[in-house]
């Protein structure tokens, strides 16, 4: 379970002095359920995900990750989640094997429940044919493939999936959202942050939509297209963020 | 720590795979010092008479027989026109050529000339000349003091004051100049030349390539895997110095002829003086590798890192530089100097060539080092442990 309350954070920009990234979020994310965070690029998702995931400090407000509150116990918190992005990339000089027995020492897994889960992971993720590739050597699918099988080596109970199919082609997206509802049917808590509605629609059990680091709406897909009063979620989204008549 | 081993060994495995680092890091160290000190045995080697070609026109006397009996390289040739085209197509450097009465005036005592052809422009032919001067000119010597002699005056009383050089050996005997400014100097450089790429990747390269977040997602401590980085920089730098050392150690006991002018009494470093340079190094490389590590944690990627290594690099070089001459000043001798970083190693190094370690020196040296790869680990864990690290991009 992933618990926010009153959750902000502000950057200072020599620049342009404060900057509220995130003001104010407050949601509650259960096991079993894909919680999606909806909004544009800039919204602050990737800063409320950085602060769940104990990256960033929060400057006020709390969370609690998997029962742990991410500013008092933030090794437990990380011990506790998957974290996959375009920005958690691999390393290149490293083979597929070598990447995730490394990740697998950096989370603390005994010498005989490693070879277990990257037993797992290699059969899961049918990643045989690389396995012994380095990464940069991978195609873009085969390189997903790795990054999932970092996410989930150490069985986390909470995943963060921040914009998983930003660049891939049809096919490899598929490939990760069928393992996101594969994560969400065996348990676990999930939290999908994107800005594509269409995913929204297939993956998420419940929605904030996130505009200028608030929430301006909250609920399932029929429920905001309720709220909103449209049928399409582009326009559903659009009208909860104030930008409907701008785009009409 | 175990964290961070974990951590150093994926680090350097992947630093160790990269060609650059690989080539420009660990060989190139050795094989650049390995050929410098081939060129300079070579340069060496031009003082020697035995390496001194002159050509001499159609001659037999005591003279051509003196150049002959010192070791220089005679070559007779037919004609004075002869001697001039080798001279101008390079292939001579000085041609003699001797009046035909050299033996009869030599034999009687009569004054003769003897016309020397060189190349004015050719350094070469001007050394041959000055050479071939010192040999010919002690006949003029020997008939000096024949002469005086004959007439009742020794040779004291033309010379009555005599300087007589006596060696205090501290240390070794005659170890060579050129090692002992030049070898200090490499090994001090190249702990530091070493780490400079590696470094760029490890942290700033990191955040380029968007793998440091990933590995901060981990539970591990920040500032485990800043030891473990930190670890990873300071192992190359180790390796790159020591590579420049095993360049010389190569040469020393290769026995290839070229690198007898460098290393006249052969290879000089033995078990004691390599400890006691590991010694003064391990500080220094620590140091060097904080703070590599530093800037690499501060700038926003590789390249920002690399133009601040850059100009770090030269307050670096100075003192390294420095040391190289400290021999031919008294500046050594205060203690102050063991305080200056980089230029104490230097000097640290020095003496442990020289077999006259100075243990009060190798320790301030030491502690200097400690000293300051302390403050410098400290600064890149503060950095490392700061948000900054991954949101200043």
């Amino acid at each position: 379970m992933v618990v926010t309350s009153n959750l902000r954070k502000v950057f200072t920009d020599p620049k342009r002095g404060d900057v509220k990234a995130v003001d104010g979020v407050s949601f509650t994310a259960n096991p079993g359920e894909i919680f999606g965070l909806l909004g544009v690029n800039g919204a602050g998702k990737t800063t409320v995900l950085r602060m769940l995931s104990t990256i960033l400090q929060p400057t006020s407000g709390t969370a609690q990750v998997a029962g742990f509150d991410v500013q008092t116990a933030s090794e437990q918190v990380r011990a506790n989640i998957g974290f996959m992005s375009t920005s958690t990339a691999l390393y290149g000089r490293l083979t597929s094997r070598e990447m995730i027995h490394y990740f697998g020492e950096l989370y603390g897994l005994e010498p005989s429940r490693l070879k277990e889960r990257e037993d797992y992971v290699r059969n899961k993720l049918d990643m045989d044919e690389f396995w012994e590739r380095p990464c940069d050597k991978l195609s873009t699918g085969q390189k997903q493939r790795v990054s999932i099988a970092r996410t989930i080596l150490h069985d986390p109970p909470v995943l963060f999936f921040d914009e998983p199919t930003a660049g891939l082609d049809v096919v490899t997206s598929q490939t990760v959202m069928g393992f996101i509802e594969e994560s969400r049917d065996n348990g676990k808590t999930v939290i999908f942050s994107t800005h594509i509605m269409s995913e929204v629609e297939r993956l998420c059990d419940h929605v904030v939509v996130i505009h200028d680091g608030t929430i301006r709406a909250e609920g399932t897909v029929p429920g905001l297209r309720e709220q909103a009063g449209e049928e399409n979620l582009e326009r559903v989204f659009l009208k909860l963020v104030g930008e409907l008549e701008v785009s009409a | 720590m175990k964290q961070a081993i974990i951590v150093f060994r994926k680090e350097f495995s992947e630093i160790i795979r990269d060609k650059r680092v690989r080539s420009n890091a660990i060989i190139v160290p050795m094989f650049l010092v390995f050929g410098l000190l081939a060129l300079m045995g070579m340069l060496s080697g031009i003082g020697e008479k035995k390496n001194q070609k002159v050509h001499v026109v159609a001659a037999s006397n005591p003279l051509v027989d003196d150049l002959k009996s010192e070791g220089f390289q005679v070559i007779e040739i037919a004609s004075l026109d002869e001697g001039k085209k080798l001279i101008e197509s390079g292939k001579a450097r000085l041609v003699l050529e001797f009046p035909p009465e050299t033996a009869t005036a030599l034999a009687n005592g009569n004054p003769i000339q003897v016309q020397a052809y060189i190349d004015p422009q050719e350094t070469a032919g001007e050394i041959a000349l000055r050479m071939t001067q010192g040999t010919l000119m002690k006949r003029n010597a020997a008939v000096m003091a024949k002469v005086l002699v004959d007439n009742g005056i020794t040779s004291d009383q033309i010379a009555p004051i005599q300087v007589v050089e006596n060696k205090v050996i501290v240390g070794k005997e005659d170890t060579s100049e050129f090692l002992l400014s030049m070898l200090p100097y490499f090994i001090v450089i190249w702990a530091f030349y070493g780490g400079l790429g590696p470094a760029g990747d490890l942290v700033a390269g990191e955040k380029e390539k968007m793998t440091l977040e990933t590995l901060l997602i981990t539970p591990v401590d920040r500032g485990q895997i800043a030891i473990g980085k930190f670890l990873a920089v300071g192992a190359v730098c180790l390796m790159s110095s020591l590579s420049a050392l095993m360049g010389f150690v190569i040469a020393g006991l290769s026995g290839i002829p070229q690198f007898k002018g460098v290393f006249p009494n052969g290879l000089e470093i033995g078990a004691t003086e390599f400890v006691l340079i590991l010694l003064a190094l391990l500080p220094t490389v620590a140091f060097f590798a904080s703070l590599l590590l530093a800037v690499s944690t501060y700038a926003k990627n590789a390249r920002e890192a690399q133009s601040y290594l850059a100009l770090i690099s030269f307050v670096v070089i100075m003192p390294a530089i420095f040391g190289q001459f400290i021999g031919f000043t008294d500046i050594g001798s205060n203690l102050f100097v063991r305080f200056v970083p980089v230029l104490n190693t230097s000097m640290a190094v020095r003496e442990a060539l020289q077999g006259k370690p100075n243990m009060l020196g190798l320790g301030i040296t030491v502690a200097v080092g400690v000293v300051l790869a302390s403050i410098g680990i400290y600064a890149a864990l503060r950095m490392f442990r700061r948000e900054q690290v991954l949101t200043r991009i």
